[in-house]
């Protein structure tokens, strides 16, 4: 993993696509984009715009506001996701809003953009982001109910340091603490939920 | 047979272009970036500035008129969330922390009884009216939350008084 601290990006070029309703939170966000060397920011008010901006041009970046169209910005992630002839459903996706109550970030999460970015944004937060995202690409996972990056994202360790994923690195993690699940049990735990069972 | 059990999931990795890019140098040192990037926020705030004071009224008006607890409360109150919800998306990015900061904590006051479905607490809204009302003064405008820790303080142990009245877990545990 690169330390993100010390990393430079280099964002000249690429095509940024702000999908917010508020064209002043928008503004800022454009604003610190174009501070970063960015040229080419592309903002829009609605999911429809959104795709007539997807058809019409190479985006490399989206950034949603889920509270585009009452509520229905992490759904249409979710679809443009979910879409299989969708030549953009695997770039990446932040999500930017200032509701961050846990069922919002989980909501986040589970629609399938890469990462959540808590507004007011400083131009610090939306740097460690970008970098976070061109240094550490995680793999896509297609399951019957989700596709999008590997949510596994924030773990450290693995029990007994192995991940089960081929692309899993060895970690060195702290010895195991009193009484624990089996793996067989966290096997079955992850089945359910990667079948979207309940 | 092995017995191993077929994955219901399939594992890929994408090389994007946006990775690609940004990783390739050429790019401007960070502590450039984030500079460059102040000084556009820098540029824009005269016109932020007035749309943080149009949503600041707004906010008071709705606050006022939620006062008044008639049949028109709720109204008054959704009216107070979106102008406070504007509010919170933009003060703080232009510098002004404390009515970004009272309007965040109002949202998540407000989000926390909607999620409930609980009535709206009156007092507490109350409470983010009259603190509303002190950091629009010109004496408070500019302060920061360093400045003002019992304001900040006390207001961060209403949202979380909201919270526990509404039987949810503690909006500030939330993970920013």
């Amino acid at each position: 993993m690169v330390n993100i601290r010390n990393s430079t990006i280099n964002v000249s070029g690429l095509a940024f696509l702000l999908v917010d309703p508020n064209p002043h939170s928008s503004t800022i966000i454009h604003g610190i984009l174009r501070g970063f060397g960015a040229t080419r920011i592309i903002e829009v008010r609605t999911g429809m715009d959104a795709i007539q901006a997807l058809n019409d041009q190479k985006i490399d970046m989206m950034m949603v506001e889920p509270s585009l169209e009452n509520g229905k910005g992490l759904a249409f992630i979710r679809s443009m996701r979910q879409d299989a002839n969708n030549p953009f459903r695997t770039i990446p996706i932040l999500v930017v809003t200032g509701d961050t109550r846990p069922s919002v970030i989980k909501a986040a999460r589970d629609c399938g953009a890469n990462m959540v970015i808590a507004k007011p944004m400083s131009p610090a937060s939306l740097y460690e982001r970008l970098t976070w995202v061109a240094f550490n690409p995680r793999a896509f996972i297609e399951t019957k109910t989700y596709f999008g990056p590997d949510r596994r994202f924030k773990i450290e360790g693995f029990p007994g340091g192995k991940g089960r994923r081929a692309g899993d690195n060895d970690t060195v993690i702290a010895a195991e603490e009193g009484p624990a699940m089996s793996q067989n049990d966290i096997d079955d735990l992850l089945q359910v939920a990667r079948v979207g069972g309940s | 047979m092995s017995g191993k059990p077929t994955p219901s999931y399939r594992e890929f990795k994408v090389d994007d272009n946006f990775s690609r890019q940004a990783r390739t140098p050429g790019g401007p040192p960070r502590d450039a970036a984030l500079e460059r990037a102040k000084a556009e926020l820098a540029r824009l705030k005269p016109r932020l500035e007035n749309y943080v004071k149009a949503e600041s009224e707004r906010l008071a008006a709705a606050l006022v008129a939620a006062q008044a607890r008639d049949g028109d409360y709720a109204v008054h109150v959704g009216n107070a969330y979106d102008a406070s919800r504007n509010i919170r998306d933009v003060a703080e990015s232009i510098g002004y922390e404390l009515i970004g900061f009272i309007a965040t904590n109002l949202c998540t006051v407000i989000e926390t009884a909607d999620a409930a479905r609980i009535e709206y607490p009156a007092d507490i809204i109350d409470c983010h009216r009259e603190a509303f009302a002190l950091a629009l003064s010109s004496a408070y405008l500019n302060k920061t939350l360093d400045e003002l820790p019992e304001l900040f303080g006390g207001l961060l142990k209403i949202a979380k008084a909201a919270a526990k009245r509404a039987g949810l877990p503690d909006p500030a545990a939330d993970d920013k």
